[in-house]
């Protein structure tokens, strides 16, 4: 006789349960409880789950916060730079090395150190060196820059950083005109000043891993693929720009999602490096829910917003999830 | 899923098209010789050799003339130095030592752009996020010609190699033999001087390798062009080439027309690597003086001694046959001046139908033989072998030269 | 020419990446009373480890507790990513895509989202505040990852391997005990260094979990001496270089391996 044996399939559910019962609590049950949380009156310390009048009254009080429209253009703004820079620097640092030269290990290896460290540190390192006080600030002294500056008559350079409120590139008047009501954002839409440092500090901590996916990607490029092109009569230049760059393509998707992942979830940097900023020019939703969670105990907006950071992330996750199952089917 | 399906049928319907088509187009297309390139192109190699940084070298000291409008085959084992030979003809090598001129032009110093040259690589080597279009035109473009006259090239190119289909594709969706017929293209719209094949072929299916080797040889006649064409299988080197230029070991072995390498190896290397089955090569020694004997631990062959080279006597040589020019004494093909090699015990047979390839063994030593007999033998029985005497070769032991000729 | 300028571009890369690196390691040896704002960039005048020993003296707990966290959060995870990967690529059934999908859809999500609830739970179950809640937390959010590096190993491995293990007799679970951990070495090692540089580096489930100074990661420590107005700048330089320094280990020791890991769960993920 045959003993009773669970099918392979039954097995694996078997050994796959304990993972999946945890993800379903902490990850689909959290994430409903949350959402759930986000529509009640819980909004002081004293638990209240009853569901607020009109249900989506939180999610309305929110979009019109002043501080929370801030957060969402300076996530916009932190993302394109912080992509710009990366993939611009990555890039560049992964073409260079892309060749023989005497230290190429030493080089790779430092600049894909940052990665290895944590935003804290890197956040906490950065601060000082984006201090109006010392830091940057003191190479246009050392350098001499300030007393040329000075005797033209235009005065020292003295940035304020992470400490400078200003917003540039406003196109708050261009919105007005074509959105109708476009005029009441409660923010400067454009570029706050403050936020260019802290896009700096983490390209120098991701900059790196661009430059090894890059790296990853081009020794993949065979060796006949540049010789056709160089046969073809392609120079260097040619050869990168019409043929190589043009077939890391994927590559450079891959990365743009992984670093779009980092940058709406960014947290720890800015937590360490500005905090919210002047006049929240450096303010995050991650930190905003953060503040009404675990400071103000407001939590049902500290939810509402949680749940904006969610459905921003799932944009680019949810895509990629169902292009891998289908693939695997 | 559907598109994947229509893709598959087109793309193989565009082969079977692209065969029949070239067939006719080769033959019958009037400006065909739009392709056709005027210059004079001579390759001459005077005692090149390469170096490799690490000490390696992989070409020593190889000098040959390949004459325009002459399509010559390097050809050897793997690791032997014919693809350095022709990536130093490319120029994506420096050369070491040595002198190489493309047309009369010393090409020492210059870049591959500028030596007028075409390469087809082995793994083709397409650029993936072009088109077909684009592939073949990406050399043109460099070379800013007029967009009218890229288009008519590569029109024309593509008309030629039955790939007109497909331009708008992309290299992935395109089958092994599309892929091949594209980076050929890619090097006739350029008309170059000098076309360089780095062992095209190697990755398409037998039957499709075959048909390629055809129209490659049909190109070859139409274009006029100077083609030299690397590989490492000595059937495509002896079907394809004009002249041979036969390699081992980063050395030049042999120089000769496909028949002159057949008929007369210049050394033991050639006798064993040119043919299929291999040449026998059994060693011993010759001695006599009236009548010759061949004498090794397991033959003892009386040979026709003006047959034999005199200063083959009383050496240690090889002594070669090839397996067809081996008769069964039974069978009634032998040449009437045949004489007998030796008795053999069967150990394999493979009826290949037109003929019977056969293993025997005498004294250890293996013997192989083909016959066209009708009713093929089987292992263990015995088997009186009979050599036409005028095929025999005979090569010097300690240096592998062939003796005589 | 071109090799001038291919040099002078790496030399001005590799000091934006070294500055902030010698800015926390020549402010560190400083002590207290030569470290100041306008001297930042100048070395060491007489190098003192003073600012080392009040950092150590100060984040040492913190290291401990970091350690005490790390090391079986990551090794609980690899094992339940290996079992996990292995029955996503050797066992697959219908659903176990969808399934592996649903699973990994927790390393992307952005952990906001569930910090209220999971406070609550931890809470209720007695673990808040203290170093096993943060464990089971850093598990439990560690597995999609673990499963994704496993699984996209052993996919690698031929299907082969297992059917031929499963005809000579051995069940699910002994051919994975047998056969596929003895050849899993290399992703754990991957898997292990991933965890322990993601979870060492932690920052917001440490300072949401462990409210209490004393119980909490190094790298919280880190971020509240920085801040803090009473401390010398010398010491929370050196304090980044102590929090940065297993990481940096890791990193330096194992670079090989700790790139592999990196390709390995960004590429394909």
């Amino acid at each position: 006789m045959i003993g009773r044996t669970l099918g392979p399939r039954k097995q694996g559910l078997l050994l796959l349960l304990p993972s999946l019962v945890l993800t379903g609590i902490f990850v689909y049950g959290f994430v409903g409880t949350s959402f759930f949380f986000s529509l009640t009156n819980w909004r002081t310390l004293a638990v209240d789950l009853s569901l607020r009048e009109p249900l989506w009254q939180t999610y309305a009080d929110m979009l019109r916060m002043p501080r929370f429209q801030a957060d969402l253009r300076n996530t916009f703004v932190f993302t394109v730079l912080f992509i710009g820079f990366s993939i611009g620097l990555g890039l560049t640092l992964a073409i260079l090395l892309d060749r023989a030269i005497r230290g190429r290990g030493f080089f790779r290896s430092v600049f894909l150190f940052p990665y290895a460290l944590s935003f804290i540190v890197t956040g906490v390192v950065w601060r000082w060196i984006f201090n109006p006080e010392t830091g940057i600030n003191l190479f246009f002294e050392i350098l001499g820059i300030n007393r040329v500056l000075t005797t033209v008559g235009i005065g020292p350079l003295a940035p304020g950083w992470t400490t400078d409120p200003s917003v540039v590139l406003s196109v708050n008047q261009a919105l007005a005109a074509v959105i109708p009501g476009g005029n009441t954002f409660q923010v400067e839409w454009g570029v706050p000043v403050a936020l260019i440092p802290v896009a700096i500090a983490a390209t120098w901590q991701l900059s790196g891993f661009v430059m090894a996916m890059y790296l990853g990607g081009l020794s993949g490029i065979g060796q006949a693929v540049r010789d056709a092109a160089r046969i073809d009569g392609a120079s260097e230049f040619r050869l990168y720009r019409s043929i190589i760059i043009p077939m890391l393509w994927p590559i450079t998707i891959a990365t743009a999602i992984i670093l779009l992942h980092v940058s709406l979830k960014i947290f720890d940097l800015v937590f360490a490096m500005s905090g919210v900023g002047p006049g929240f020019a450096t303010d995050v939703p991650a930190i905003f829910v953060f503040e009404m969670m675990f400071k103000a105990a407001r939590y049902n907006l500290g939810a509402a917003a949680s749940m904006v950071m969610l459905v921003l992330s799932c944009l680019i996750i949810v895509p990629y999830l169902i292009r891998l199952v289908r693939k695997g089917e | 899923m559907c598109c994947g399906i229509c893709v598959d049928a087109c793309a193989h319907a565009a082969q079977r098209c692209a065969g029949f088509l070239l067939y006719g187009v080769l033959h019958y297309l009037p400006d065909y010789n739009g392709l056709c390139r005027d210059p004079m192109a001579r390759v001459v190699l005077k005692g090149v050799s390469k170096v490799f940084d690490n000490g390696y070298e992989a070409v020593a000291n190889a000098s040959f003339t390949v004459e325009d409008g002459e399509l010559a085959v390097l050809v050897g084992p793997s690791g032997c130095g014919k693809s350095t030979m022709l990536r130093m003809l490319a120029g994506l090598e420096r050369v070491t030592a040595g002198e190489i001129s493309i047309g009369e032009r010393l090409v020492n110093e210059v870049t591959p752009k500028n030596r007028d040259i075409a390469m087809v690589f082995q793994n083709y080597a397409l650029y993936p996020h072009m088109t077909v279009f684009d592939n073949m035109a990406f050399g043109l473009k460099l070379r800013k010609y007029p967009k009218k006259e890229i288009e008519s090239r590569v029109e024309q190119a593509a008309e030629v190699l039955g790939i007109k289909g497909i331009l708008s594709r992309k290299p992935k969706q395109l089958s092994g033999g599309q892929q091949q017929r594209v980076a050929v293209g890619r090097a006739i719209v350029r008309k170059p001087q000098v076309f360089l094949f780095d062992e095209p072929l190697s990755n398409l299916d037998a039957k499709l390798r075959m048909q390629m080797r055809t129209e490659i040889t049909k190109l070859h006649r139409r274009l006029q062009a100077t083609m030299i064409y690397v590989t490492h299988d000595q059937v495509e080197a002896m079907t394809m080439g004009d002249k041979i230029v036969v390699m081992n070991d980063g050395q030049v072995q042999q120089i000769d027309t496909p028949l002159n390498l057949y008929n007369s190896p210049a050394n033991v290397f050639v006798a064993g690597f040119i043919g299929s089955p291999s040449m026998n090569l059994i060693a011993g020694t010759c001695s006599g003086q009236d009548d010759a004997r061949f004498e090794s631990s397991a033959l003892s062959v009386a040979l026709p001694r003006n047959k034999l080279p005199d200063h083959a006597m009383e050496l240690d040589i090889f002594l070669g046959f090839r397996p067809e020019h081996l008769y069964i004494r039974e069978s009634a093909d032998a040449p009437p001046h045949a004489i007998t090699l030796a008795t053999l015990k069967i150990t394999l047979v493979e009826p290949l139908g037109h003929e019977t390839v056969i293993y025997g063994n005498v004294e250890g030593t293996t013997i192989i033989a083909r016959s066209k007999i009708p009713v093929p033998p089987a292992p263990g029985d015995i088997l009186h072998l009979l050599v036409d005497p005028s095929r025999l070769h005979y090569f010097d032991a300690n240096s592998g030269a062939a003796i005589g000729r | 020419m071109r090799r001038i300028l291919l040099w002078s571009l790496l030399l001005c890369a590799l000091l934006f990446y070294v500055l902030p690196i010698y800015v926390m390691v020549a402010n560190g040896l400083k002590s207290a009373d030569t470290v100041s704002l306008s001297t930042m960039w100048k070395l060491p005048v007489t190098v003192g480890l003073g600012g080392f020993g009040e950092a150590w003296r100060m984040l040492s707990p913190n290291l401990l507790n970091s350690f005490a966290m790390v090391i079986p959060a990551a090794v609980i995870s690899s094992i339940i990513g290996a079992l996990n990967g292995y029955v996503f690529s050797k066992w697959r059934f219908r659903g176990s895509e969808v399934l592996f999908a649903l699973l990994l859809f927790g390393f992307f999500i952005p952990y906001q989202a569930i910090l209220l609830p999971l406070v609550r739970f931890l809470q209720w179950i007695g673990l808040y505040g203290t170093l096993p809640g943060l464990v089971l937390t850093h598990i439990v959010y560690g597995i999609s990852v673990t499963t994704l590096l496993f699984r996209n190993f052993y996919v690698a491995i031929p299907r082969a391997i297992v059917e031929a293990a499963t005809v000579d007799g051995a069940g699910m679970l002994q051919a994975f005990w047998r056969i596929m951990l003895p050849l899993s070495l290399p992703a754990f090692a991957v898997t292990l260094i991933f965890q322990f540089t993601n979870i060492w580096n932690d920052f917001l489930f440490g300072i949401t979990v462990v409210p209490n100074p004393q119980a909490q990661p190094v790298t919280i420590a880190l971020n509240n001496l920085s801040g803090s107005f009473s401390v010398d700048w010398n010491v929370v330089m050196a304090g980044a270089v102590l929090a940065a320094l297993p990481t940096a280990m890791v990193y330096l020791g194992l670079g090989r391996l700790f790139v592999r890991g990196l390709i390995a769960g960004a590429v394909k993920a």
